[in-house]
């Protein structure tokens, strides 16, 4: 509604109580607030206002870190579970490889290395099964109803905004994750003697 | 020349309070060149003993060299690293890593010792063709007969060129056909190319072939007598 027709409406002639001022950054809110501070005018950013919804980010925030925990953790028990049984299933393999010369360590390497493109494959398929959903949500939001009714300053529906940051770290937590998981197959499967993983192939 | 040495070697296992004896205090040399058999009954040994050689496993007390090196000071990477340069083995169930194909299984410990790879796919072919499965090289163990893979496994075996093949019940889960191929194949390399061949067997048909019986009983030898009856 432009300024005049406000001012009008409400019979405040000259007169303005509010002005909103809308920023490409909403991090520079704080900055903008500062820069233009002066008597007669109270300054609220939109933090100041919502508080209530900060506060509830806040905590957000936090949940999300708990919630990547138990993700990476249940990730780690199903490397380390998928390995042992690997490690199992194929003990005479082992044997066979111990026997023709392969040393722990080769052992060990082998089992790294699956692991490591154990961890590819899942953050291959992560990036794309997620990259699509987050991509749908980026342009079409998710509807939460009218907040503005409320009188938050909401819009009826949010957003997905993927950062590269959120990528990055995340995929370095799957590898390291996945290869700290797989440490305790790979040396058991290392630490076989021959004889022991050979077992059942003589008398 | 001794290509290995077995002196008052024991094995003990123990299981929870009881202890098996399944070597006795074995003396034992094997010449270069030489096609021996160890034979008698089950649990009389001769797998113990064949581990031992092959440093799959370690004597209780005594000692085992491999061309006159002690092997009983020698840690695990050590004892691999000799198995790999000096021992080649063929199992009884084949053992061949079921995902390669014959060619990629024959290559595996050329691979481990670092061979070049125009010097690796000359050995497999060659290799693959003293036991007549080069028509056969890209198959995976599943489609190959029993009698085809233990051939692979007398290939890779052979591959590195080791003085010593130890081979234990080579024929066991093969038909007399496939067997005497087997044995056939074993022999024939052995005379050409001089490689020492030990096997453990209780199959009479596989004994006529060595110039070497040991007959184990009880963790013992019981009798050693050469081709020549002495």
């Amino acid at each position: 509604m432009p300024l005049i027709k406000a001012q009008t409406f409400t019979a405040t002639e000259n007169h303005a109580s509010t002005i909103f001022m809308m920023l490409q950054d909403d991090g520079q809110a704080d900055a903008v607030a500062s820069a233009i501070q002066s008597a007669g005018y109270k300054i609220l950013t939109w933090r100041d206002q919502n508080a209530l919804i900060v506060q509830f980010e806040d905590y957000a925030g936090a949940f999300m870190i708990i919630f990547y925990l138990i993700v990476l953790g249940i990730t780690a028990t199903v490397v380390t579970n998928t390995l042992v049984m690997a490690v199992f299933e194929r003990t005479r393999e082992i044997g066979i490889l111990a026997a023709i010369g392969m040393k722990g360590r080769g052992i060990m390497a082998q089992f790294l290395t699956e692991a490591a493109l154990l961890a590819t494959g899942g953050v291959i398929g992560g990036l794309i099964i997620g990259g699509a959903a987050v991509a749908y949500f980026t342009i079409y939001g998710i509807y939460i109803g009218d907040y503005g009714l409320t009188g938050v300053l909401f819009e009826d529906r949010i957003y997905a905004h993927l950062t590269l940051g959120n990528t990055i770290n995340l995929t370095l937590a799957t590898y390291i994750i996945t290869l700290v998981a797989s440490l305790y197959p790979a040396r058991l499967a290392a630490r076989m003697e021959p004889v022991e993983a050979l077992h059942g192939l003589g008398d | 020349m001794e290509v290995t040495k077995v002196t008052n070697a024991t094995r003990v296992f123990k299981i929870g309070e009881v202890e098996t004896k399944a070597l006795r205090g074995v003396n034992l040399s094997i010449g270069n060149g030489e096609f021996t058999a160890l034979v008698g009954p089950s649990g009389s040994g001769k797998t113990t003993l064949l581990q031992l050689i092959g440093l799959l496993d370690q004597p209780t007390t005594g000692n085992v060299t491999i061309n006159g090196q002690d092997a009983s000071n020698l840690n695990r990477n050590q004892r691999a690293d000799l198995r790999k340069n000096a021992i080649g083995f063929v199992f009884q169930f084949f053992a061949l890593i079921p995902t390669l194909t014959a060619y990629e299984n024959v290559e595996m410990p050329l691979l481990l010792n670092g061979t070049k790879p125009a010097e690796r796919k000359a050995r497999v072919n060659q290799m693959l063709e003293a036991v007549g499965l080069t028509d056969r090289a890209h198959h995976r163990p599943d489609q190959l007969s029993g009698g085809q893979q233990q051939r692979v496994a007398v290939a890779r075996a052979l591959a590195t060129n080791p003085k010593l093949i130890l081979a234990d019940e080579p024929t066991a889960n093969l038909d007399t056909e496939n067997g005497k191929q087997v044995m056939d194949i074993m022999q024939k390399l052995n005379r050409e190319t001089g490689v020492t061949f030990v096997f453990a067997t209780h199959d009479p048909r596989v004994i006529k072939y060595a110039s070497r019986v040991v007959t184990l009983q009880d963790g013992l030898i019981e009798k050693d007598v050469r081709a020549n009856g002495k």
